[in-house]
This record gives C-alpha cells, sequence and structure tokens, in this order.
C-alpha cells in the first residue's frame, strides 16, 4: 500500500485495532423517520477503510453519501442505523467518546469570537482530558496545515483557503484515527483547491490518519484517494468500488495524465448508468 | 546586411502612479467635524426667530430662552426627576436582561417550554403596557415597582426575541464538531450557543434599552410622584410648556445615553463582530 513507508508523527500511545480495519460498514442501511413520512437514505452499503488509507464517496446530490459520514460520525440517531457499523471495531458512538472520530465540513465552521488558535484549541478544552491528551500543540498543529504565526488571528482575516485549513488543523487536534471529510473543498475557487489537495496529501502523510472524504468533484476523488467508491441514488447504494493505484506522493500533474482520465472516464460512465 | 528581423523589444514595465495623499486644511477639518452641530444650532435660532416674529403665545410654542429659563429656575427638581427616571429605567433594564436571556435559554432548549410558554408570552407582548399600568398601580401602590414593572415588560421581549434567535441560529456543524470532541449539551451552551448569541443580546439593547427609558417614564406618568414622567403630568397640567419642553428633551437625553452606552458596550463586548481586513 503507497504511503505506508512514510514516516508517523506518533501518538503517545497507539490505540489497540480490530485488524488493520478504520471502518467497517456491512449491509447498513439508513432510515429517516417512520411510517408514512419514512425515507430509505442508504441500503446496504458496504465500506471498508484500512489503516492510512484514503477513500472517496461520488454520487449524485441526494444520494446518501453525506448520511454515510454522519453514520459513521455516530452523529445520526441510533435507531434510523441499521446493519453492521464499526470504528476500530466498536460501535460509532464509542468510537466518538474515545476521541477516535473527527470530522471537516464544506464550511470551516469556525467560532468567529475565537482567534485561530483558540478555535483549533477547543476540542482539546471541550475534552478536558477525559478522551486523551493530544501531542501537539495548537501551534505545531498550525505549522502543519501551513498557518505557523496565524495563532492570533480572528477568522473573519483569513481567506477561505486558510480558514479550511484552520478546520483540518481543529480536527487533527485530538489526532483521530478516522477523518471524515464532508465537501472540504467544495465551497473554495479552484485554483485554491488544486493547492488544498497537495496539501491535504502532504499533511496525511504526517500522520496516522484513515480519510472519508465525500465529494462531488470526480478529480479530487481520483486525485486523493486509494479507492473511489460510486454510489447510485435512490435508494442509495455502492455501484462500484474503483481502486486508484498512482503512486505517492502524487503531484498536481497527475489530473493532466492519461492514466487518470481513463478512471476519470470509468467513474463517470458508472455515475450515468446509475441516476 | 540588416535583413535580419529588427529584434524584440522587450516593452518597458509600466509603473502605476500613486496619486498623492490629499489633506485638507485644518478650517475644513474643524467644520466637517462640527458640522451636524451647526445645524442643530441653526434650527434653534431659527425656532427663536419664528417664536419671535410671530409672537407666539408662551403656552402654545416656548422659545429656547423660555426652555432655559424654566430649566434654570426648576434645575434642581428636574435633575432629582432625571435621576429617579434612569434609576428606574436602570432597574427596568436590568430585570429585563436577566429575564429575558433566562426565558430565551429555556426557549432555544426546551420545546416543550417553547410549546406551552411562548403563546402565553406572546399575549402579554401584545398588550399594551398602557392598558396594564393602573393594574399594577392598584396591585403594588404608588411606588417603585409599578414602574419597573412597566419598564422591564417594554424592554424584555426584545430581548428575549433576539437572544433566542442568537440561540438558535448556531451552524449545526459547529455543533457536530463539538458533538465529535464529546461536549455535553451544557458545553455546547456555554461555549457555542451563548457567544453566539451575545451581538444579538447587544443588538436587542439598541431597541431594549430606549424602550425601558419609555417604560419607566409611562410609569411615572399614570402613578408615581417623582421622575420625568411625574413631573411632565404635574407640569402640562398648569399649562407649564415650557418647563414641559425641558423635560421632554430631558427624557430624550435618558434615552440617547442608554443608547449610546449599549452600542459602545457592543463595541467593547463583542469586537469579533467588528474586526476588519
Amino acid at each position: 500500500m503507497p504511503g505506508l513507508t512514510q514516516p508517523y508523527v506518533g501518538r503517545a500511545e497507539p490505540v489497540a485495532t480490530a485488524g488493520e480495519e478504520r471502518v467497517r460498514l456491512q449491509d447498513v442501511c439508513i432510515v429517516h423517520g417512520r411510517g408514512d413520512s419514512a425515507v430509505v437514505a442508504v441500503e446496504g452499503a458496504d465500506l471498508e477503510v484500512g489503516a492510512r488509507e484514503i477513500v472517496s464517496i461520488v454520487g449524485h446530490s441526494g444520494c446518501g453519501k453525506s448520511t454515510i459520514l454522519r453514520a459513521i460520525a455516530g452523529l445520526l440517531p441510533n435507531a434510523s442505523v441499521q446493519g453492521d457499523l464499526s470504528v476500530m471495531g466498536r460501535t460509532p458512538e464509542e468510537a466518538r467518546k474515545s476521541g477516535l472520530i473527527s470530522m471537516v465540513f464544506q464550511e470551516a465552521v469556525l467560532a468567529p469570537w475565537r482567534t485561530v488558535e483558540k478555535n483549533v484549541t477547543l476540542p482539546v478544552e471541550v475534552a478536558r482530558g477525559r478522551t486523551r491528551k493530544p501531542t501537539r500543540t495548537a501551534s505545531e498543529q498550525l505549522e502543519l496545515v501551513g498557518l505557523g504565526g496565524y495563532e492570533k488571528r480572528y477568522p473573519k482575516q483569513l481567506s477561505g483557503g486558510q480558514r479550511q485549513r484552520v478546520s483540518l488543523a481543529r480536527a487533527l487536534m485530538m489526532e483521530p484515527e478516522v477523518l471524515l471529510m464532508d465537501e472540504p473543498f467544495g465551497a473554495l475557487d479552484e485554483i485554491t483547491r488544486d493547492e488544498m489537495h497537495t496539501e491535504l496529501l502532504r499533511i496525511w502523510e504526517n500522520t496516522h490518519v484513515s480519510i472519508v472524504l465525500v465529494t462531488h468533484s470526480i478529480t479530487e476523488a481520483i486525485f486523493l484517494s486509494d479507492r473511489v467508491v460510486v454510489m447510485s441514488s435512490y435508494p442509495g447504494r455502492v455501484a462500484d468500488t474503483i481502486p486508484v493505484d498512482f503512486p505517492r506522493p502524487r503531484r498536481n500533474e497527475l489530473k493532466d495524465s492519461r492514466e487518470f482520465a481513463a478512471i476519470s472516464q470509468r467513474i463517470r460512465l458508472c455515475l450515468e448508468k446509475n441516476r | 546586411m540588416t535583413t535580419v528581423a529588427a529584434p524584440v523589444l522587450a516593452k518597458p514595465p509600466v509603473r502605476a502612479v500613486i496619486p498623492p495623499a490629499t489633506r485638507s486644511g485644518i478650517a475644513v477639518r474643524l467644520f466637517k467635524m462640527t458640522r451636524s452641530w451647526l445645524v442643530l444650532g441653526l434650527a434653534v435660532v431659527l425656532w427663536q426667530v419664528v417664536v419671535e416674529a410671530f409672537d407666539i403665545p408662551l403656552y402654545i410654542l416656548p422659545a429656547p430662552t423660555e426652555m432655559i429659563t424654566a430649566f434654570v429656575d426648576n434645575a434642581g427638581l428636574f435633575v432629582d426627576g432625571l435621576i429617579a427616571t434612569t434609576v428606574m429605567a436602570l432597574g427596568g433594564f436590568g430585570v429585563a436582561v436577566v429575564v429575558g436571556v433566562a426565558l430565551a435559554v429555556l426557549m432555544a432548549r426546551s420545546a416543550l417550554f417553547e410549546e406551552l410558554v411562548y403563546p402565553f408570552l406572546n399575549v402579554i407582548r401584545v398588550m399594551p403596557t398602557v392598558a396594564i399600568a393602573p393594574l399594577l398601580i392598584i396591585w403594588f401602590g404608588r411606588n417603585a415597582i409599578p414602574i419597573i414593572i412597566c419598564s422591564f415588560l417594554i424592554a424584555v421581549f426584545p430581548i428575549l426575541v433576539d437572544v433566542a434567535h442568537g440561540l438558535m441560529s448556531v451552524d449545526e456543524d459547529l455543533v457536530s464538531v463539538m458533538k465529535l470532541a464529546n461536549a455535553s449539551e451544557l458545553s455546547i451552551l456555554l461555549q457555542v450557543r451563548i457567544p453566539n448569541a451575545l451581538p444579538y443580546l447587544f443588538s436587542s439593547f439598541r431597541v431594549a434599552a430606549p424602550g425601558a427609558v419609555v417604560g419607566a417614564l409611562l410609569g411615572e406618568y399614570i402613578g408615581s410622584r417623582e421622575g420625568l414622567g411625574y413631573l411632565i403630568t404635574v407640569y402640562s397640567a398648569q399649562l407649564n410648556t415650557a418647563a414641559v419642553f425641558v423635560l421632554a428633551l430631558l427624557s430624550c437625553l435618558v434615552g440617547i445615553v442608554f443608547f449610546n452606552v449599549c452600542v459602545w458596550l457592543e463595541r467593547v463586548v463583542v469586537p469579533w463582530k467588528t474586526v476588519v481586513r
């Protein structure tokens, strides 16, 4: 697996894993509501994410890809999730309580009344040592995401790309095993997005985190991932899983290569077939 | 031979011209700073001239000079009234902040509370304070309590509504971030919802603070033996229009001071709303 030979920036004590699987979904169905107003968002979804893997989920709007992320994060009511869903061999709720999961959203959702540094340390403040102690300080974390020296700024003083970097630093602060990203670069312009792609990979190389990424951009999915999961809609099902074997580290030129275009075409065809 | 094509000359780089800073003279700047006061002064002078030119009777429209006389003659009494009204308005406003924020937190955090209590609050809200004030005096007598309650009633609803809105308009994704960090509901309230509601609280003050002054005046007007509202009833009964004008202006003054203190507080306490790039 490419990337496995990269050095970890270690955590104090490694978390015991059930095999190499960080996230495992088997026959997962997600139903919102009950009775006549019930909506089946996801039906029979299977997904496995290994250690330090990056897996993307692409699909039409409303195919339930964000819902899957929220289910993995344990943010959905228990009653609405059926089937086997585990994170590090635990239920999402247990995994969340152990601080194993973080999430990044389309918007940076920073607290405007807190400085950049205070935003990054928010999860630490909230956890109050109940989960685990971070090994990196906020400054080191900001250094990692390329925002060294921005500690005392306020979110309003940053650009969209910089805010998303802060959001990433905050998500990595508790050193999660699984990072869930819900269209994290969707609100950025294309030039910034390209830059953030290589940045995300660089940051990921320096951590031990597995990433599940939901995106609308096929290019983004291929460039970042080890595997791309294509979903069909109504109800959401996994239509195909496409492996992406480009060596890492990957550079932006890769996006213009023939092999890249071939995978892109395969995904596009799959999406068209599964409207 | 010179048949070789002429070399393409690099275009010399174009430099933008920076226009020099302009600086107006001290007289112009002084004028710009004071011109709103000049307009006010002119209006006062015009008032004086009109009253004298048309010989308007004192009890209809007093001239500014007559108002000054009225103030000087009763300065002690008027200042006492001013202080009394300010204290009542401050009391009503203070109670409104405490009760308004508490009710807003209950409303934002409990659907049941909102469903069961909010309709009653809305009834009280639309009930004119003028109608309740005589009742309050029957119940509590001619003292500070009915006045503070009148002031409270006018000030509390803008605070309640805005703060509840602020508590509920938190980005759900930020709440998710907190939940993923294992935040309790209390911690989400303290660290996300309340800071998020602070700018709403201060913007509600812009309505609630002058409202508290109006409420206090109303309470005094209907049943009190001190304060600007009471003095207005006394002097209008005597047809002492000049004194009534002065008292109305003093009431404005209290309202303006309340408003501006709140605007200043807003800038100090919630600076993230005014952080500049």
